[in-house]
């Protein structure tokens, strides 16, 4: 017996009306349980509250809070860029905090701390207006670049945690990592070109770090 | 858009989502989090009201992307689900897995070895894949021998 593929049963769950699909499941144990594994009721998880409201944008709810209660929330700001932009319509240039998290404890990087394999970062910005982030480190292929994170900042000014956080490995060593604020989704090409001339204009905006990691003996 | 629409939007497709990450991922902390990054960008690009067909197509080529960055980004890391490595027999029977899989990853372009998954591991037919990738048979056929000739290649290396 041929199996629909997995994007007709998923489609079939998510609403569609595909006559040859619904028969073939209807005598097909198999793809029925596939289906109803699907339909099972899920408990929401903690980081959906986290999560950009479309289209009206609610404030992020922020990720530490349900991780480290006891932690002092005095987010300073740390590598915060400086550089002025006049075509800027909002609240000035971008900025980004870095809050690092080592083991339960989470708080504004500084900077120049080292990291551990294991620790995590998660990114907060203010993009001033420009409503694409995309975060990226080397590939050492082609395309030069691997995106880590990409989306849309759900609020209007361009601003909020991102959703996810990146986790340091063991290798030896920097790590290198680019933060890069844009009006418009940029192509491949484009985040490379913005990376390599560290372009900071109205339209694209880039950050750069190098997170330095603790040597292990 | 309330709450109660992003937790209708999750019951829906999160299930759908985490199974897909699963079959490349299998059940560890990266498949938690492209998952979980998948989710966000089908909410914050198309809300709870996608048609289900292209919903389900973008939630597959979405998360296959996602999962593919990573294992470029930090191929030592990046779990990988039997039926990923199992998928690519050529290179992964030869050399670790995960590591001839990274290699791979970084050899062709994204659209290539997208392509070469929702083939291998998906099991889609060209037509198929032609249809989620709002491209031509043709060129469905063209990337899947360029990938070919790249395993073959990468075989050649590996076993010589």
């Amino acid at each position: 017996m041929k199996h629909p593929g997995w994007i007709e049963l998923d489609a079939q769950h998510l609403g569609a009306r595909d006559e040859a699909v619904a028969a073939h499941v209807g005598g097909c144990e198999d793809c029925r349980r596939y289906l109803a594994r699907l339909a099972e009721p899920l408990e929401v998880p903690g980081w959906l509250a986290s999560a950009p409201a479309r289209p009206r944008p609610r404030e992020s709810r922020a990720w530490w809070l349900a991780s480290a209660a006891a932690v002092a929330l005095a987010v300073v700001g740390a590598a915060v860029l400086a550089r002025s932009e006049p075509e800027v319509r909002v609240k000035g240039p971008p900025a980004i905090v870095v809050h690092a998290r080592r083991g339960d404890v989470v708080a504004p990087w500084d900077g120049a701390a080292p990291f551990a394999a294991g620790d995590a970062i998660r990114f907060e910005v203010q993009a001033s207006g420009r409503s694409q982030v995309v975060v990226a480190a080397p590939s050492g292929g082609a395309p030069a670049l691997s995106r880590l994170y990409s989306g849309t900042l759900a609020d209007g000014a361009g601003a909020g945690l991102l959703p996810l956080s990146f986790t340091f490995d063991a290798a030896p060593g920097p790590q290198a990592a680019y933060v890069v604020l844009s009006r418009t989704e940029l192509s491949d090409a484009d985040l490379g070109l913005a990376v390599q001339t560290q372009r900071r204009d109205a339209d694209v905006w880039v950050v750069v770090y190098s997170f330095p990691k603790r040597e292990v003996p | 858009m309330s709450e109660q629409a992003l937790r209708e939007a999750y019951q829906r497709y999160f299930p759908v989502i985490w199974g897909r990450c699963r079959r490349l991922l299998g059940d560890g902390e990266e498949a938690r989090d492209v998952a979980q990054e998948t989710f966000l960008k089908l909410w914050q690009q198309h809300g709870a009201k996608a048609p289900p067909r292209s919903a389900a197509a973008w939630i597959h080529r979405t998360s296959v992307n996602l999962a593919l960055d990573r294992l470029r980004a930090r191929p030592h890391e990046v779990e990988l689900s039997d039926s990923l490595e199992a998928s690519f027999p050529e290179v992964t029977s030869v050399l670790g897995s995960r590591r001839a899989l990274a290699t791979l990853a970084r050899r062709v372009s994204s659209e290539v070895l997208e392509i070469g998954v929702l083939h291998r591991v998906d099991g889609l037919t060209q037509p198929e894949i032609a249809a989620v990738m709002g491209c031509s048979e043709r060129s469905i056929r063209r990337r899947l021998t360029e990938l070919d000739e790249h395993l073959a290649r990468m075989r050649e290396e590996l076993t010589s």
